[in-house]
């Protein structure tokens, strides 16, 4: 059967009979088109933490998946077992906050041998979950990214599109709310709205969202990053409280709002 | 269903996909096939929790909105028939400014004083006729209390104003109102249920 034309080291690969990411894909597209699973059907990675929307219908597929890449150390998980398994490692928690002194989260939880234990994650820059969200690329494809990016195009105006194209990212004002949001490629959008007393424009958050399942501790969802901005986009444009209670909002100070 | 990667057509649903691209069906008059297939997906994303945003126009203007339902009889996208800005600004328009319920509340009270005052003086001058006249007058006094209390009036005006429409806390009419908009001739972007970020 005659495959179409990969690019670059993808040909090499199968030329030489090795399996590719881009196999790994169409494969996994062909089980959730068989299963009519609309949304497709994400790629766990190798070191990444897959975390899946909780009532995902493959989700029994992916783990099938995820048993292939044990050996090279991927982990899949709903939020209910993610969660579950945070909390079996401690014997409870006891609190966790922002401190503002140290610029970190800081966590205390209950031992099991009745001790309280303490600790900080740091949290000055984002440059963690930066570099973690590079190791994500393999999840997608280039022709995906070139087909949402055209999907994008028809949706804003040319000069939207042209902002995006060179800057990563475009604003939108919603005339609902008043609300100013910056849509970000894999980044989560920041609100923006102006302060009724003084009229400066003031940061309110930063909303992170990925439909299907995101990699934890990056920015990367399962869709590639433009179709993550769409989804904000359309949120935003169709059902703006909608999109704020999906959303998991973050604070400007925080790395995860990637500001 | 097909793998478009030009813009979104009239009629055209594209769902946003994972890993093969945006998906798309489309209502086409001339695929009848296509068209079962597309009423088959689109019910079914709704009812697995997708959010469905499709393009309407109001007043001239396109904007997008999110669908409740879809009628396969029909082939029409099911959305609330309201616009959410003009229901804030006529939810605005009948709420009571806090001055006019001070100015009421301050209206009251002073005819409350007002009574009590007459009552006294009342009173007061049955007590300085005692000395000369029938305590039947008296007891005629005591009663305007009373009779003032059952007479008791709302603020002026109150009666000639007209109750507001009655409105739930969204600012919507009572009763749900649903509007059909055909999904030949509109666009819709379909989003998956989210796992947060």
């Amino acid at each position: 059967m005659p495959r179409e034309p990969l690019p670059w080291g993808d040909l090499r690969a199968v030329k030489e009979g090795r399996v590719t990411w881009t196999d790994v894909r169409r494969g996994l597209q062909q089980v959730a088109a068989a299963h009519g699973s609309w949304a497709g059907m994400p790629l766990p990675l190798a070191d990444q933490q897959l975390i899946l929307e909780p009532k995902y219908p493959l989700a029994k597929e992916v783990l099938a998946v995820n048993s292939v890449f044990n050996a090279l150390g991927s982990d899949v998980q709903t939020r209910e077992e993610h969660e579950a398994r945070e909390e079996a490692k401690f014997a409870g928690w006891r609190n966790r906050f922002w401190s503002f002194r140290y610029s970190s989260e800081i966590i205390i939880w209950n031992t099991t041998d009745g001790k309280i234990q303490w600790g900080k994650v740091p949290g000055v820059h984002s440059g963690t979950q930066q570099l973690a969200t590079l190791g994500c690329h393999d999840a997608w494809d280039l022709a995906t990214e070139e087909a949402a990016m055209q999907t994008l195009k028809r949706l804003v105006p040319p000069h939207i599109y042209k902002m995006y194209v060179m800057t990563g990212q475009f604003l939108e004002t919603s005339k609902r709310s008043g609300v100013t949001y910056v849509f970000r490629r894999l980044r989560p959008t920041i609100a923006i709205k102006a302060d009724k007393r003084t009229g400066n424009m003031r940061i309110l958050c930063s909303l992170c969202l990925h439909p299907v399942g995101y990699y934890a501790g990056t920015y990367a969802g399962a869709m590639v990053p433009t179709d993550d901005v769409i989804a904000h986009l359309m949120l935003s444009r169709g059902d703006e409280r909608l999109f704020w209670a999906r959303a998991n909002q973050h604070a400007p100070y925080r790395p995860e709002a990637g500001i | 269903m097909t793998d478009a990667t030009e813009g979104i057509a009239p009629g055209e649903c594209r769902i946003l996909n994972v890993g093969a691209g945006d998906l798309s069906v489309s209502f086409d008059k001339n695929n009848v096939s296509e068209t079962i297939r597309a009423r088959r997906v689109i019910k079914d994303m709704i009812r697995r929790g997708f959010a469905l945003l499709i393009e309407v126009e109001r007043d001239g203007e396109k904007r997008w909105e999110r669908a409740q339902d879809f009628d396969e009889a029909t082939d029409r996208y099911i959305i609330a028939d309201f616009d959410p800005e003009l229901a804030a600004v006529q939810d605005a328009q009948q709420a009571k400014p806090r001055v006019d319920l001070t100015e009421e509340y301050q209206a009251s009270m002073a005819a409350l004083n007002d009574r009590r005052t007459s009552t006294r003086m009342a009173i007061q001058q049955a007590k300085e006729s005692e000395e000369g006249t029938d305590t039947d007058e008296q007891g005629g006094e005591r009663a305007e209390p009373a009779a003032d209390t059952g007479e008791k009036e709302g603020p002026e005006g109150g009666a000639e104003q007209a109750a507001p429409q009655r409105r739930n806390k969204r600012g919507r009419p009572p009763g749900k109102r649903l509007s059909g908009v055909s999904a030949h001739a509109t666009r819709a972007v379909a989003v998956g249920r989210s796992a947060g970020g």
